[in-house]
């Protein structure tokens, strides 16, 4: 069950190291965030309206965060973008990319889509780390 | 016959049409008068029948003229035909080829980089979960694996930065000389890679047109450099500047570290050479630098009085500098 006040992120990532890399992330620099991660585009887009596994709001709330990783199966993080930021009721939630992908024409897709931000994962766990931290910073 | 062919042959051509035509106009001329001659006695009967004859020759002439043009004509739009679908077809070669790139690209930026991030941060993650009586031997192992994939990124970005480099530039305006060198510094003093060294800059007013990026690199690369190499030297010093030589402006980073052996001068442009096999590095920054210095018209080359004398690269972008003339 969701406390009251705290912060809600929902987080889709295929990648388990990238996953952990975040929980720890939030568990020590955070504060009151509760975090929800799914593993594909599909299940973001299940969370998001509330459906089969996420029906029930209580444990499944409304997303003060969206984190999109760019490539996931099934449904992939640009499709999720875009499908969020068409529907009035879900557009005002900020969407941050988070990918290791560097390269210009993801980065323009991104921003047509209507993305709020777009970090690229370094290669070093310590600027991951502050990272996520800086992220919950900004947008929380 | 192939269109250059024609051309290289065309004076010869033209001449032999020219010659045919004049001998044959002599000819004409000479055996019709004398036909005529011998057969109109009347002097009335005899200007008439010339006029003819010279109408008909008029005639003739603009129909050989007509069928040379037109074979002419045919002959070009035909090997302009050939020409067009050769290009074409090399269109289609390039277009594949620039997929193929962006393919690579796309790999290097994300299928291959992934991996790296996920064994990082399982590192990351083992590495601080670690108790503080841990086996020394295991944290320094576990440092190594991650120096290693931090390493493989580097060589990775430097590879994504080599193919990149072709591609059309992300050009932003005009950019001072100082923003740029600001912009290296400041990425190598995040990385504490120019702690206790003194650093001059002598700013010459130059502006840049071009891929910012890409001209950054030019002197995050050397400074990164001369700052790895610098050895024990007690007061180390990197200058940074520009000035004019002759009609161009040559521009220099100079280091009093720990200097270059003139039998590798030559070497340290190559790609993977590395003097220093101890030092971090990929053994791409300078071969990064000088094919970035090429793209935009220069030379890039170095001097150092050899091992400990220190060293200077001395380089040129005539192709990224707006303002030439204001040092000259």
């Amino acid at each position: 069950m969701t406390k009251e006040n705290s912060r809600v992120i929902l987080h889709a990532e295929d990648e388990p190291a990238h996953a952990a890399i975040v929980r720890l992330a939030l568990r020590h620099n955070a504060g009151d965030v509760q975090l929800r991660q799914v593993e594909d585009g599909r299940s973001a887009l299940d969370y998001l309206y509330r459906r089969g596994p996420y029906e029930n709001s209580a444990i499944s709330p409304r997303p003060d965060l969206v984190l999109l990783d760019l490539r996931m199966p099934h449904v992939s993080g640009l499709e999720v973008l875009a499908i969020v930021k068409k529907d009035p009721e879900l557009q005002t939630i900020p969407v941050v990319v988070l990918t290791t992908s560097d390269i210009e024409e993801d980065r323009s897709e991104a921003r047509a889509c209507g993305v709020d931000g777009y970090l690229t994962k370094p290669v070093d766990f310590d600027k991951f780390v502050s990272m996520i931290s800086e992220l919950c910073n900004t947008w929380l | 016959m192939p269109i250059f062919d024609m051309f290289r042959h065309s004076w010869l051509v033209a001449g032999r049409i020219a010659l045919f035509y004049l001998v044959f106009s002599l000819i004409w001329i000479y055996l019709g008068d004398l036909m005529l001659f011998h057969l109109i006695e009347d002097t009335n009967r005899l200007t008439r029948w010339q006029t003819y004859k010279g109408a008909f020759f008029v005639v003739l002439s603009s129909t050989l003229i007509y069928a040379l043009i037109l074979h002419a004509v045919k002959t070009l739009k035909r090997e302009q035909a050939k020409a067009e679908k050769i290009l074409s077809s090399r269109n289609t070669a390039l277009k594949q080829r620039n997929s193929a790139l962006k393919q690579f690209n796309y790999a290097v930026s994300h299928e291959l980089k992934t991996p790296l991030v996920s064994i990082e941060s399982s590192l990351g993650l083992i590495h601080s979960s670690l108790p503080q009586n841990m086996d020394p031997e295991l944290t320094t192992a576990i440092g190594y694996a991650r120096s290693a994939t931090r390493q493989m990124n580097n060589l990775l970005e430097s590879l994504l930065l080599m193919f990149q480099l072709d591609a059309a530039d992300r050009v932003t305006g005009a950019t001072a000389l100082r923003a740029l060198v600001q912009d290296a510094i400041d990425q190598l003093t995040r990385g504490g890679k120019l702690n206790g060294i003194k650093l001059t800059i002598a700013d010459e007013g130059l502006d840049f047109c071009g891929d910012r990026n890409k001209l950054v690199q030019i002197w995050l690369h050397l400074i990164g450099n001369a700052a790895k190499y610098m050895g024990d030297q007690k007061h180390p010093a990197i200058a940074i500047g520009a000035e004019p030589v002759g009609q161009d402006i040559r521009f220099f980073v100079r280091d009093n570290g720990k200097g270059i052996e003139m039998s590798y001068q030559d070497k340290i442009f190559g790609l993977f050479d590395r003097l220093d096999k101890t030092a971090d590095g990929t053994g791409l920054g300078l071969t990064l630098v000088k094919r970035i210095v090429e793209y935009y018209g220069g030379t890039i080359r170095v001097e150092s009085a050899g091992a400990g004398q220190g060293s200077c690269f001395y380089f040129t972008l005539p192709d990224a500098l707006i303002n030439k003339d204001r040092t000259t």
